[in-house]
């Protein structure tokens, strides 16, 4: 996996682009954000040491993959008010989406993503940054400071049109 | 729909999700590969036997590079495994890097079992100095996302179901 920072400063990113045709996006940011995460929230179990860890793998391995991460996405969706509820799946699912994508990029400590788990367990990723490099944070970043510039670039000249 | 057999239908629909989490969870632990879980009840066991195929997890005790082949010391709860992997070409930059300390996960093939000697084919590793720095850089995410859900909780607030 990639750090929680580079997950969500690529979430953001994905906002600022979704935001682009559906300005409504940017109220619900943070749904874009915390779905980048949940793939991964199976990670907390490094809480309870390395054996806690190994035992709860396959409680938390599914999330790593699309079906997994759109039951969770599913059930978190609930808590929110039913007319929310398409534009919250939705923004979770981008967020969970971000975060898959991202790790098909990393090389892996533990090999790569079970993207189409149950489907088969074959792992499958590109690697095309490293696990505990920086490269992709900074690539990130980057995106980031590049789309929130392009935005306040076109408010700016919306206020001036007016 | 009255609200009442709304709450009902919300109620079938979020214990049918967490059923199917359940379900796989429970798919993958039955049916599962050798994994981490599994590699380590290998490790436990120090019977290795000659041309088995093992996946293996573990702290780097030694590491050396010698004519693009990676001699390495695994400890693995106490016991050090060697293991020599020849290093691929688009490999050369970063695993040479290795240092005591890491955590190296690596796919191989037992050669002389009494030594522990195996002979890595796949390999992976994950530098303890940059480890730390990942560490660091996860708390700062999580802190960007606690922020951003403070600076927003009124939006939340008025989108998430009562009771």
């Amino acid at each position: 996996m990639a750090d929680f920072l580079t997950h969500v400063l690529l979430a953001w990113v994905a906002v600022e682009l979704i935001s682009i045709k559906y300005p409504w996006a940017m109220k619900y940011r943070v749904l874009v954000l915390v779905g980048a995460v949940l793939p991964d929230i199976g990670n907390f179990a490094v809480f309870m040491g390395e054996t806690g860890a190994n035992e709860l793998y396959y409680l938390f391995m599914p999330l790593h993959s699309i079906a997994g991460s759109m039951l969770l996405v599913g059930i978190l969706t609930m808590v929110f008010k039913a007319k929310f509820r398409k534009k919250v799946f939705l923004l979770l699912t981008a967020g969970a989406a971000t975060h898959l994508a991202a790790d098909y990029l990393i090389i892996f400590l533990d090999g790569k993503v079970p993207l189409l788990f149950p489907f088969t367990f074959e792992k499958v990723g590109y690697g095309l940054f490293l696990q505990a490099g920086h490269g992709f944070l900074v690539v990130a970043t980057l995106a980031v400071i590049v789309t929130v510039l392009r935005r306040k670039n076109t408010e700016g000249k919306i206020k001036n049109l007016l | 729909m009255t609200p009442g057999e709304s709450k009902t239908r919300d109620r079938v629909i979020i214990l049918a999700l967490v059923l199917g989490l359940i379900s796989l969870s429970a798919y993958a632990y039955i049916f599962g590969p050798v994994e981490s879980p599994t590699t380590i009840e290998v490790l436990r066991n120090p019977e290795l036997h000659e041309g088995e195929r093992v996946e293996m997890r573990g702290k780097v005790v030694s590491s050396q590079v010698v004519d693009g082949v990676l001699y390495m010391g695994l400890d693995k709860h106490g016991r050090t495994f060697e293991v020599y992997y020849q290093i691929k070409e688009d490999e050369e930059s970063w695993l040479e890097d290795i240092e005591e300390g890491d955590t190296a996960r690596f796919l191989g093939t037992v050669r002389i079992a009494s030594e522990g000697r195996v002979e890595g084919e796949e390999m992976y590793y994950r530098s303890a100095r940059r480890q730390t720095a990942l560490g660091v850089l996860s708390f700062l995410g999580i802190v960007l996302i606690a922020a951003v859900i403070y600076i927003d909780r009124e939006t939340l607030k008025e989108m998430i179901v009562d009771g």
